[in-house]
């Protein structure tokens, strides 16, 4: 592990470096703990012992951590030792933040899956220009602050984002056919990748949980009955868990409830309950996969003749909510969007909160019913519209909606508008899940050169 | 009653489960007696560290409220252990107003719990530490540990380039 963190180090200054002449003042702390500015007495200071001086740095926030190695060489070298990376994951604040990739409003409606025709598994089979994957852009809800991370150096060309599990960035080869999924930590560059899944598919549903020692993932539909069709039939899981030494790559197949079609997007995990959600449309309906009997379930939705782009997230407390918009034609009911809680049986809904009137008019106006998603981490959900760069923000507990600052990352002249794809990610310097995937023990994927 | 003696030589008659908070303490009434001295701890320091392990104790000999053990079952189920555990959260307000002290007195205590080996007075202090550093630029920071510039500009440049996403601010 220290040996590839030193590799991905190096290559990580790859990046363009946008923004690094910014401004330089601190961002808003969101720590109730802080007292407001107290100088330290470096005639006191001084005499702390370096073990508790690590202690302290252990305690940083991601970000602040990565500008305290710019202090001297033993704080730079610290994230290559494994007794500092295990003392950070313990002790450093977990933030929920999310990540967000801007997609080419094209590519975000035309994947969907019902029933695609040659010409879309033709455009994803030909690899002739493949753009670099998109940079990552994350956002910080409590703090309102964005960051912009350049992932060139790490996924190559030819994948995608598809799901994310704490620390976690799960990326899917666009190739159709047999699927390759890199795991990637953002902050630490480093990349693995499962092998290869057996059933050919075109674009899966992906859905992935880990924990410090075990990964879950699930690939489910889109499956390729001939080269120029695709139904949904299976999915697929792989499973690892470094403590019970349990290992099952792509050995549990398990067939899909009827007539089920995935919406595009990521499944959400519900750890409580061990269970991915996805959404599945025409009719809407809510596929739930038990990850311990190999099971799928459907759970009806609330109102579901008139709901508009649902979506399922998962947010604090392994709660599974759904947001949609809600539309009658025969107006009893102003249209609005609404946000549903599933309730602890696993069945029923109840709902949560409805987008007020005027958060709900700014909305109509961003998104002008070409359809929007949703995802959930820790107390908040966001929601992102298609071909609109405008983030909407929920606050589960508080019930409090607001618009996020503009991403600064997005803005100039002559910007093309695409669809921000976001996910669930908490900062990690380590994930220590992903030394599971001893990646000399696997094929390297065709492709992966970079 | 345990009797804890101060380098100044002022006495402490705590009770044990206070005095507990300190695993040395622990240790030592394990096969020792009952009068304990801490030569390096003024009785200043010492003090404030009892103050500390009394609030401590009784909190912890208490079961938590209903409200914070309901939110520690739903942070445990949630996730799968990667957070540290929820404290109860009136503790965690006594914590952050115990730490609003001057340096010097962060700094006796710190060195205290540590030789005392009270390991969440320890990393109450550190976390303190490290919440008034995250926010300065690393010339504020080496000044404050006294820690000198070993990198060439060119190296401090390279790095502030390779993980540039943290030196950005909106």
């Amino acid at each position: 592990m220290e040996e590839a963190f030193t590799i991905s180090i190096t290559t990580a200054g790859a990046g363009t470096g946008a923004g690094a002449g910014a401004s330089s003042s601190s961002s808003a702390s969101s720590s109730a703990s802080l007292i407001t500015v107290v100088n330290m007495d470096p005639r006191i200071w001084r005499h702390l012992p370096q073990g508790m001086v690590d202690r302290v740095l252990a305690f940083l926030p991601p970000d602040a951590f990565f500008r305290a190695r710019a202090v001297c060489k033993r704080w730079y070298s610290l994230v290559f030792s494994d007794s500092f990376l295990e003392l950070h994951l313990r002790l450093a604040p977990a933030l929920p933040c999310f990540v967000f990739f801007l997609l080419p409003s094209t590519t975000a409606s035309s994947s969907a899956p019902s029933d695609a025709s040659s010409p879309a598994i033709a455009a994803a089979s030909s690899s002739s220009s493949r753009p670099p994957p998109p940079p990552a852009l994350l956002l910080d809800p409590v703090a309102d602050s964005w960051h912009r991370i350049p992932l060139d150096a790490v996924i190559p060309p030819g994948f995608s984002p598809a799901a994310s599990s704490h620390g976690v960035l799960c990326f899917i080869s666009d190739d159709a056919g047999s699927k390759t999924l890199l795991l990637c930590n953002l902050l630490s560059k480093l990349a693995a990748h499962l092998p290869p899944s057996p059933t050919p598919r075109l674009f899966p549903t992906v859905g992935l949980a880990v924990g410090p020692s075990s990964i879950c993932t699930v690939l489910a539909g889109d499956d390729m009955i001939s080269p120029f069709a695709v139904k949904n039939l299976t999915a697929e899981c792989f499973h690892a868990d470094g403590v019970t030494g349990f290992y099952s790559p792509w050995a549990t197949g398990s067939a899909l409830p009827r007539l089920c079609s995935f919406e595009p997007g990521r499944m959400a995990y519900a750890a409580s309950a061990g269970r991915f959600y996805g959404m599945s449309c025409g009719p809407f309906g809510v596929l739930s996969y038990d990850v311990a009997s190999n099971a799928w379930e459907k759970i009806q939705p609330p109102m579901r003749r008139f709901l508009r782009s649902p979506s399922i997230a998962e947010c604090g407390g392994g709660r599974v909510v759904l947001v949609a918009a809600v539309e009658k034609s025969k107006l009893s009911v102003p249209r609005s969007v609404r946000v549903w809680s599933l309730q602890p049986c696993g069945r029923a809904w109840s709902e949560l909160d409805r987008m007020p009137h005027d958060v709900h008019s700014r909305f109509c106006d961003a998104e002008a019913g070409r359809g929007f998603e949703c995802v959930g981490h820790g107390d908040f959900l966001v929601i992102t519209m298609r071909a609109s760069h405008d983030v909407l923000l929920f606050h589960v507990r508080r019930k409090e909606w607001r618009w996020a600052p503009p991403c600064p990352f997005l803005q100039g002249p002559g910007g093309v508008i695409g669809t921000l794809r976001g996910f669930a990610y908490v900062p990690r310097l380590a994930t220590p899940c992903m030394a599971l995937l001893d990646s000399s023990s696997f094929m390297p994927p065709v492709g992966f050169d970079g | 009653m345990i009797k804890l003696v101060s380098g100044d030589g002022a006495e402490f008659e705590v009770e044990e489960e206070v005095a507990f908070q300190s695993k040395i303490i622990k240790d030592i009434v394990a096969d020792a007696d009952d009068v304990i001295p801490l030569p390096t701890v003024s009785s200043k320091v010492l003090i404030q560290v009892i103050e500390y392990c009394r609030k401590h104790a009784a909190v912890n000999s208490f079961p938590l409220s209903p409200s914070s053990s309901a939110a520690a079952a739903a942070s445990s189920s949630s996730s799968i252990s990667y957070s540290k555990p929820v404290s109860d959260p009136a503790l965690r307000a006594w914590d952050n107003e115990f730490v609003k002290l001057n340096n010097s007195s962060l700094f006796d205590i710190v060195i205290a719990a540590n030789y005392l080996d009270i390991e969440e007075l320890v990393d109450l202090v550190l976390e303190t530490v490290a919440d008034r550093i995250k926010g300065k630029q690393a010339q504020e920071i080496r000044r404050q540990f006294n820690i000198e510039n070993d990198f060439t500009p060119e190296e401090e440049e390279a790095l502030r380039r390779e993980n540039s996403w943290a030196f950005q601010n909106n």
